[in-house]
């Protein structure tokens, strides 16, 4: 318990972290379920032809 | 009526917009290439009987492209009950060129000519009743956009029953098409059978495979056409375009009431310098030198600087007050207390002796420039001092004691200060602190310091997609790549893929020669993303005290390597081949909306900070753990203080890093980067971030530049090349020959460069002459011809 209350800070912040991850590894998953890149890729997103182009359509439909 | 109603026409004609006056559906209407690949459907507004289908906007009926394919196969298989071949009243001449051929599939027609309004505002107007007689069809004046001649279209539409007037080919090929008809086409209905006879005229084989025609049939038809060919010294093909574009011209000149005023438009004007024989390249050229230079030795420097030295650094006063002040008192006393003449000494001698990072040391002290000092120094000093060069007791001892730029002005303190403050003041664990600290904020930050340069490129990028000039790129570089065998059409995916490299490889999928489609696949992550920006600006920054060429040139090294590559494989039997026809339209330059361009950048750079806050963060974590976690005297352990050649990084970076040594960054640290750049290519920077540039020299770095813009993509874009490619084999391929060329002209850019700075080593230049060699032997050899024979990868 001593322990628990000496290193309340670290516990803490070591969880927040810890969830963070999780749920960066369960986003990154997802993405790669859904047929999208899984390191966070922007594809699509990051073009600006992506309103009109038929490839990100394709992959949209795909997805 | 209970009718199917087919919309055909060029692309850009007004088609979508007709869809949705029609049915009162809102589908997006766009230009670029590939807009609608597939056909929507809908129903009549005023007729819920009547279907209306909206085709792909093609220019002709020629099987070159996807679009074309789809058009011409609904047509022909579906057939609908009457066709609505929109025009484009402001363009008539190209677009009749389609009407034509859509003359000859033998379905009910209505020619709709669009634009009406703008026809009005020009001073032009047509005998819109002389396209009865002309082609064999009603035309009706509409005006899309504003919804005018609607009910006048749907009423010649409920009217058109027979098929219009095919077009009239000169005698001599009139009598070829009929004797095919005679011969070859005698079971075919009425209706198909002048379109059939065409197409075999044409060699069409994909409009003609389903005849199942009799060699020797075949064999006379071939003889007739060969015949007509010799008479008028052209293809078969070219000899039917040719006799539409002129039958169009002719039935313009019957058509025309009046032409209105005739006269340049801007947009043909600007056109006519930057879509120059001659000029159009050095234009592009120098406008990319100038976007490059721009984004990232200028404008976005400056706010760079802020956000690394600030930001992501010690911090930075308020408005800039007091550090005029702070300058000059630090700038003092660090003339007193640490440039000391014994110090100079050590530092040039340290210098003298070649030792990474001190020659930047020296320099920085020469110049008093206290800023630049303390950013070198905390860079290369371990190395000097490990080199055996005793300046870090006395420098650490004085900077300590340095002026406090607090004492100066309002002084706000940088991220890494703050976080690092707050976990001191929670009493969090010495790992934890190491770990956000000089982990997570280190490896983000070192990335997230190079947005300012990436907003500022993605905004001109920006400006220059939607001023309309980029659509010109395309045109000028298909001049270039032809020459190649690659065609503009390859350009398109390449520009896209300076954004990322993964919707460039898909945009790949527009083009229909599958040889050019994975040559374009192949070399479009040769052209630096977004991902490569802060790679370049760091190298640049770093060891080329942020020389102005060291951006445009990654660019052009990137433009280089597509070049090569289309010279050499298209020799080869795997991508040899014809590159295909390249059609696009050329948007009216406009000046871009200010919205529009600034959505663009940033959700351009919003992506980077998505990518900066998940993937990046995360390996920066896996980075810092391993270069703290490791084996020391035998022992597995952790220590915020390992040695990096004991932790587990080093451990791993060490065993790979021969690999690099020919190209000048056998280091650890380099490999490591290189490794990690395969996960995601800002990961290379934020390594940096963690780890530190010591054992690099400007040529290494260069060098570690080239073969990092060239070498295998990231995994998110090797995960498109698998599923654009379709091929295990052909992804392998890909990777293997990226990472070969980037060694290969690594090697050489190190080795020549080594030599002509006294530096040469007698077997590093040899192997790159012998690779130099095989370069050339593989650029300048004669093409290999056999197109008959199978690509020996083209099986899945």
């Amino acid at each position: 318990m001593q322990w628990l209350i000496d290193n309340a800070a670290t516990v803490v912040i070591s969880a927040g972290l810890l969830i963070w991850f999780f749920l960066i590894i369960r986003r990154m998953v997802k993405n790669k379920r859904a047929g999208q890149s899984a390191t966070g890729c922007a594809g699509c997103a990051g073009c600006s032809g992506k309103h009109s182009c038929a490839s990100a359509k394709a992959s949209k439909e795909h997805a | 009526m209970n009718i199917r109603i087919a919309l055909a026409g060029n692309p850009n004609s007004g088609k979508t917009t007709l869809f949705n006056a029609l049915t009162g559906s809102s589908q997006h209407v766009g230009n670029w290439p590939g807009v609608t690949v597939e056909k929507k459907e809908g129903r009549l507004k005023k007729d819920s009987g009547a279907v209306l289908v909206d085709l792909p906007g093609v220019y002709s009926l020629s099987p070159y492209t996807q679009e074309e394919v789809i058009a011409r196969d609904y047509l022909l298989q579906e057939r609908p009950d009457v066709l609505i071949n929109i025009v484009d009243g402001t363009n008539l001449e190209r677009n009749l060129y389609l009407t034509t051929q859509l003359a000859e599939l033998g379905i009910p027609m209505v020619i709709a000519v669009n634009r009406a309004d703008i026809m009005q505002k020009r001073g032009e107007s047509l005998h819109i009743d002389k396209f009865q007689s002309l082609f064999g069809c009603e035309a009706v004046s509409i005006s899309a956009l504003k919804e005018t001649g609607m009910d006048a279209l749907m009423e010649a539409v409920g009217r058109a029953k027979k098929a219009p007037k095919p077009l009239r080919f000169s005698p001599a090929v009139e009598e070829v098409l009929h004797k095919i008809e005679q011969t070859a086409l005698k079971e075919l209905p009425d209706w198909q059978k002048r379109w059939a006879s065409v197409k075999l005229f044409e060699r069409d084989e994909t409009a003609t495979v389903g005849l199942f025609l009799p060699e020797d049939t075949l064999q006379r038809i071939e003889t007739e056409i060969a015949q007509v060919e010799e008479e008028r010294a052209d293809d078969s093909e070219s000899i039917i375009t040719g006799e539409r574009y002129d039958a169009v011209t002719d039935k313009m000149e019957q058509l025309a009431k009046s032409r209105g005023r005739v006269s340049m438009t801007m947009s043909d004007k600007i056109d006519r310098i930057v879509t120059n024989r001659w000029l159009g390249l050095p234009i592009f050229a120098l406008i990319m030198m100038l976007v490059y230079y721009v984004s990232i030795t200028t404008v976005g420097t400056a706010m760079t600087d802020w956000v690394n030295d600030g930001l992501f650094g010690d911090g930075w006063h308020l408005f800039g007050n007091g550090t005029a002040a702070y300058e000059e008192a630090v700038t003092g006393y660090a003339e007193e207390h640490i440039w000391t003449p014994d110090w100079m000494r050590e530092a040039e001698a340290a210098a003298a002796a070649e030792i990474a990072g001190a020659e930047d040391v020296v320099g920085a002290a020469q110049e008093k420039d206290f800023g630049a000092f303390e950013e070198a120094y905390e860079m290369y000093a371990p190395g000097i001092d490990e080199a055996g060069f005793s300046l870090t007791e006395p420098t650490d001892a004085a900077l300590e004691e340095a002026p406090d730029p607090a004492d100066y002005g309002q002084w706000i303190p940088g991220i890494p200060v703050v976080i690092g403050n707050a976990l001191e003041a929670v009493n969090a664990a010495a790992w934890l602190q190491g770990m956000i600290v000089d982990g997570i904020v280190a490896g983000v930050g070192a990335v997230l310091g190079f947005l300012p340069q990436m907003l500022t490129l993605f905004l001109c990028l920006a400006i220059l997609e939607e001023c309309g000039y980029m659509a010109r790129v395309a045109f000028v570089m298909d001049r270039v790549f032809r020459r190649f065998g690659l065609s503009g059409k390859s350009f398109i995916p390449i520009l896209i893929g300076t954004g990322c490299a993964v919707p460039g490889i898909m945009a790949s999928r527009t083009i229909e020669s599958e040889n050019d489609r994975r040559m374009t696949i192949l070399t479009t992550s040769f052209i630096p993303c977004s991902a490569k920006i802060p790679i370049i600006a760091l190298i640049a920054a770093a060891l080329f005290g942020g020389a102005w060429w060291v951006a445009p040139s990654a660019y052009f090294i990137g433009m280089g390597a597509i070049i090569l590559t289309g010279i050499m494989l298209k020799k080869t039997r795997l991508f040899s081949g014809h590159p295909t026809p390249f059609v696009m339209e050329f948007p009216e330059y406009h000046w871009p909306a200010p919205a529009s361009v600034l959505r663009t950048m940033g959700e351009r750079g919003g992506s980077f900070i998505k990518r900066a806050g998940t993937i990046i963060l995360l390996s920066s974590v896996v980075i810092w753990a391993g270069s703290k976690l490791g084996f020391v005297d035998g022992q597995f352990m952790f220590s915020n203080d390992m040695a990096l050649e004991q932790s587990l990084l080093g451990i791993a970076g060490n065993a790979v890093s021969g690999i690099f040594v020919p190209l000048g960054f056998g280091t650890i640290k380099a490999t490591v980067a290189t490794v990690m750049g395969l996960v995601a290519k800002e990961e290379v920077v934020a390594v940096f971030g963690i780890l530190d540039f010591t054992g690099l020299t400007a040529i290494a770095a260069y060098s570690f530049l080239i073969f990092n813009l060239l070498c295998a993509p990231c995994f998110a874009a090797i995960g498109a090349i698998r599923r654009e490619m379709n091929s295990a084999k052909w992804t392998a391929f890909a990777i293997l020959y990226q990472c070969g060329l980037a060694y290969a002209v690594s090697l050489i850019f190190y080795q020549f460069a080594m030599l002509f700075t006294g530096q040469g080593n007698a077997i590093g230049v040899i192997a790159a002459l012998a690779v130099l060699a095989v370069l050339a032997y593989y650029t300048f050899r004669p093409a290999e011809r056999t197109p008959h024979l199978k690509p020996a990868l083209q099986s899945k």
